[in-house]
């Protein structure tokens, strides 16, 4: 598998209260192409700021990270905004969408910027993602007037706008309920089969358990490891089984 | 606990904090110091004119008046307490030489005069009563403000030495647009020269009451004494002692109440804002059951703190620019009001600015108790309506960039947010816009036909004119080749039949006026045999209109004469009648030649020329004319004009920012989410930038219309206080439509692009992480 994100020795120092408090002490990774990884860990273990340095929103105090083999630190802020617009699709756990825009307004906003003359092809795309996500009446809407499944049904159809080679999700389901959780997962497991990397910070265990890959976090570092090479609905159980089991094992 | 909360509060937004305080502070300020110079100044010209006797009503004559007649008729009249005829001796300027100056370029009348044993005094710069000694000159303190005169200058005037002793105030003829200037001598040296020049009559008269003014003047008129001269009453003299420093207050007024209502428009927006950004915890104090009331004291409190500091630095610095403000007042007129009152109606003017915020604030601050708990709860906003999003569709548009169109939907969106800004961009603009333009319009060449003068180059006056001399010059005139064009134009006194039936004097230009034509507000010069056109200030006491008759009586025998149109004049108290018929019959009073030269031909050289060849006539060029009457005032309008200038951009750099700082603190989330998705420093700048020139545009727009009409309005009702009607802005539209919109630009770009700086520290993981 080529490798699409090689990161060593990551440190992240975050300033509180004039006291520093390290957050990520030398984290080493990588995520291949198409790769599905899933991070879990505490409260407070790093997961989250892993996801910020790797995606280039915060950069890193120390070690260096490689991007489809480019080395992002030095990259100016410019270059790492050009960066995300357009290799990088980012989900929050909170929809992170725009009050003074429409959905599909919020939709196009990151592609809209570059590829203006272009507006018509995108606005296909994104009412034919809209429609794969079940969205496909409300472009028109308000964000305060749409649920809290439907927005983020929204955010992920932002993200893939672009086409990106990964995509980076942090609790993505955090605020669902089981069953739009349950509906987002799938998404997302069909959104990587069809060749989008995907990189998702979870407490679930068993979102976690639809991974090929779950990475343990404690204390800033990655303690731990599971590959599932079977993911097919039989093999799941087991997985979950063991991503249970390891979770107890560390603490988690 | 109260005192903590709202000392954190101003501590936090510190820069907010203290620019709400900066523009309550200013209004604070103008107020208490319009107050100030009210009291002072109206207590001076009192004083003044207390001091000095000033008559309550004053009759020029050119002639030796009949003494005993007028002394007649004064004891007749119960009403008159006193009555005197004090004497001018005119000397020209050329021959009045004071230390390396002389006066040959003043367009005023200046003269000499011994002190009035009874009234009508001239007074020291102490308010004393000036009693020269032989030798001794006092000057005009207007020719000591100038530097003209200095203290101990020789002074040679018709050939006679003085020692310039002193300065005086004269409380008739202080303010330059009294067009004569005295100079006070000893009663010997007076007598010394008093054959030299040609001696003027002041008859004066002080009445017991002023209310019996009216009365007195029409037993005056009726009586047929000397009146081949202006009549000034004493309600005219203390407005000329006031226009000038008076215009000072009304511009300071101008400005405050602008400072006022941007200091309203700022707390209001702060405070909005502030509501906005604390809907959540509003939200969750009331949900837990803190009352209304107990939320609007904080939002009170931290109100009633930076009021009240404003408003007592304001009173400060009142108090001490009023010291550099009352000079003038002081040098020119005296001291005067009642500096107790004074203050004490500053303080009430402060107060009630301190008054009004609070209730302002408190009315503002209604809506927490219409703030959904549950909304602002959920949603973190107070859920208030804004406007629809579905006409603005980012997708739908192809005409602006994205973030063009987001910086103006942003705007369109949240216009209620936008609107204090744009209410600081219009006043801002009208305060530039109108001081500039009045400037630009009394400077102009055009200006003097709003005065009663044809634009020419230059006048020649001659005073009673015996035919030969007026006819030398005419002729002169005919045959110089450098002249291009001019009119001859002789007052004369006729009667006519007022409304009332009685036969009242009525002076009378006669000639041609439509070579040089003044401004006319309504109907069009005399043309016709049977024409005639009033003056504003004839038409309204004639009570006549365009197309009404006005009957002359001569000889017994009655001409109807049409009025043809009614014109702007401040020239001879503004009471003129022009016809174009030939009055043979009667007595020229004084004639005036306008001329004008062919292009190229340097106008003093000219004037120096014909001001060689006819000593007797008076020459004076148009600009020269109108420098020396109007000069300060065009000097303090355009002084205005700048401290409105840099006083609202300052104001605009100010909101700009505050607007910013809000913005970005209010918006630190959206910018986070926007740089989540790729977008740049410089994309967020644009946006920013897009939306304030957005409202600068409309502002500057809206600023522009508005003072050019009621700005004109307000300046025309200020010039008409001078007699001069029909007023029209002459723009100069390269710097009312370039140079100010592109200053106003730069400024509001500069304090956008320091606000922006502020995006660069907004970390997207501190605003969007869970």
């Amino acid at each position: 598998m080529k490798k699409l994100i090689e990161a060593e020795g990551i440190v992240k120092v975050y300033d509180q209260g004039g006291e520093a408090q390290t957050v990520l002490s030398g984290v080493s990774l990588e995520i291949g192409e198409g790769e599905f990884a899933a991070v879990m860990g505490p409260s407070g273990s790093g997961k989250s700021t892993l996801l910020y340095v790797l995606s280039g929103m915060d950069p890193a105090d120390g070690g260096t990270i490689t991007f489809d083999g480019r080395a992002l630190d030095g990259l100016s802020e410019d270059a790492l905004a050009d960066l995300r617009r357009s290799k990088i699709g980012f989900v929050f756990q909170q929809p992170t969408l725009l009050k003074n825009l429409n959905i599909l307004d919020n939709i196009l906003l990151p592609t809209l910027r570059d590829h203006k003359k272009d507006s018509q092809r995108l606005k296909k795309r994104a009412k034919e993602l809209m429609d794969g996500m079940g969205i496909g009446e409300l472009s028109q809407r308000e964000i305060t007037k749409v649920s809290g499944g439907q927005l983020q049904r929204a955010g992920i159809c932002r993200a893939l706008m672009s086409q990106p080679r990964i995509i980076m999700a942090d609790e993505p389901t955090g605020a669902l309920n089981s069953k739009t959780a349950q509906e987002i997962m799938d998404i997302f497991e069909r959104i990587n089969r069809e060749g989008t990397a995907l990189l998702l910070v979870t407490h679930d265990p068993k979102v976690a358990a639809r991974a090929g890959r779950v990475l343990f976090m404690s204390d800033g570092q990655i303690v731990n490891e599971l590959r599932f090479q079977n993911k097919d609905e039989m093999a799941q159980e087991k997985n979950l089984l063991e991503v249970m089991e390891k979770m107890k094992e560390l603490g988690i | 606990m109260f005192r903590r909360i709202i000392r954190n509060d101003i501590v936090k937004s510190p820069a907010v904090s203290f620019i709400t305080f900066v523009f309550i502070a200013a209004a604070a300020a103008l107020i208490s110091l319009a107050a100030l110079l009210t009291v002072h100044l109206t207590g001076a010209i009192d004083g003044l004119m207390v001091q000095a006797k000033t008559p309550h009503f004053l009759q020029m004559n050119s002639e030796k008046p009949d003494l005993t007649r007028l002394k007649q008729f004064a004891d007749n009249q119960e009403s008159v307490t006193d009555f005197q005829v004090l004497e001018f001796l005119n000397a020209e300027g050329s021959e009045i030489v004071i230390g390396a100056n002389n006066l040959s370029e003043s367009v005023q009348d200046n003269g000499l005069s011994i002190q009035s044993d009874s009234f009508d005094f001239l007074l020291s710069l102490d308010g004393e009563i000036i009693h020269p000694r032989d030798g001794e000159l006092y000057v005009p303190i207007a020719y000591g403000r100038d530097g003209t005169a200095h203290l101990g200058d020789k002074a040679v005037i018709l050939g006679k030495q003085f020692i310039v002793a002193g300065f005086l105030k004269d409380s008739q003829m202080n303010s330059l647009l009294a067009s004569s200037k005295r100079f006070l001598i000893s009663d010997h040296d007076y007598n010394e020269i008093r054959d030299l020049g040609s001696t003027e009559y002041l008859i004066e008269f002080r009445l017991k009451d002023l209310k019996d003014l009216g009365a007195f003047e029409s037993a005056y008129i009726s009586a047929g004494l000397e009146a081949d001269g202006p009549t000034v009453t004493y309600p005219l003299f203390k407005m000329m002692n006031g226009v000038s420093d008076g215009l000072m207050i009304a511009v300071i007024l101008l400005i405050s109440a602008l400072v006022v209502l941007i200091a309203f428009l700022c707390i209001r927006f702060t405070l909005l804002e502030k509501m906005e950004e604390e809907a959540r915890e509003i939200g969750v104090m009331k949900a837990i059951g803190m009352r209304t009331s107990d939320l609007k004291k904080l939002y009170l409190g931290k109100y009633a703190v930076i009021g009240g500091a404003g408003c007592l630095l304001g009173s400060a610095v009142s108090l001490w620019f009023s010291g550099a403000a009352l000079k003038n007042i002081r040098q020119t007129i005296g001291e005067g009001g009642n500096n107790l009152l004074a203050i004490g109606l500053g303080a009430a003017g402060i107060l009630v600015i301190y008054c009004f915020i609070l209730i302002f604030v408190n009315n503002v601050l209604r809506r927490i108790g219409k703030q959904s708990a549950v909304y602002a709860i959920r949603f973190g906003g107070a859920g208030e309506t804004r406007g629809s999003l579905g006409r603005l569709s980012l997708s739908n548009q192809m005409f602006f960039s994205t973030n063009v169109f987001l910086g103006i939907k942003e705007v369109l969106w949240r216009k209620k947010l936008y609107v204090t800004m744009l209410f600081v961009i219009i006043a801002s603009a009208f305060i530039i816009l109108v001081p500039m333009n009045l400037h630009h319009t009394i400077s102009s060449p055009e200006f003097s036909t709003y005065m009663g003068i044809g634009r020419s180059d230059f006048l020649i006056r001659i005073q009673n004119t015996p035919g030969e001399e007026e006819k030398e010059i005419i002729q002169r005139l005919k045959e110089d080749q450098e002249v291009a064009e001019y009119a001859v134009l002789t007052t004369k006194r006729f009667y006519a039949r007022s409304a009332s039936g009685s036969v009242e004097p009525l002076k009378i230009e006669l000639g041609n006026h439509t070579t040089f034509p003044v401004q006319y507000v309504k109907g069009k010069p005399p043309e016709a045999e049977g024409e005639i056109a009033l003056s504003v200030l004839n038409g309204n006491e004639w009570k006549k209109q365009v197309g009404d008759t006005l009957v002359l009586v001569e000889d017994g025998m009655e001409k109807q004469l049409v009025v043809s149109g009614i014109y702007s004049d401040i020239t001879n108290g503004g009471k003129t009648a022009k016809a174009s018929f030939e009055g043979a019959g009667e007595k020229s009073m004084w004639t005036t030649i306008s001329v004008k030269l062919a292009p190229g031909v340097s106008i003093s050289k000219k004037t120096g020329e014909y001001g060689e060849s006819f000593g007797f006539a008076k020459i004076s060029g148009i600009d020269e004319y109108i420098l020396q009457t109007f000069g300060p005032t065009i000097r303090a309008v355009g002084k205005a004009a700048s401290i409105g200038m840099v006083s609202a951009l300052f104001m605009i750099l100010l909101v700009t920012m505050l607007m910013m700082k809000l913005l970005l603190a209010k918006e630190k989330y959206s910018i986070a989410v926007m740089k989540s998705l790729g977008y740049t420093f410089k994309d967020l700048s644009v946006q920013y930038i897009t939306r304030f020139l957005v409202i600068l545009l409309l502002g500057v727009l809206l600023g522009t219309v508005l003072a050019n009409t009621l700005g004109e309005a307000m300046a025309g009702a200020l010039i008409a206080s001078f007699g001069a009607a029909a007023f029209r802005f002459v723009i100069d539209p390269v710097s009312a439509y370039l140079i100010m919109p592109l200053l106003m630009g730069s400024t509001v770009l500069m304090a956008t692009l320091l606000g922006t700086s502020g995006i660069r520290s907004i970390q997207i993981s501190q605003h969007i992480k869970e």
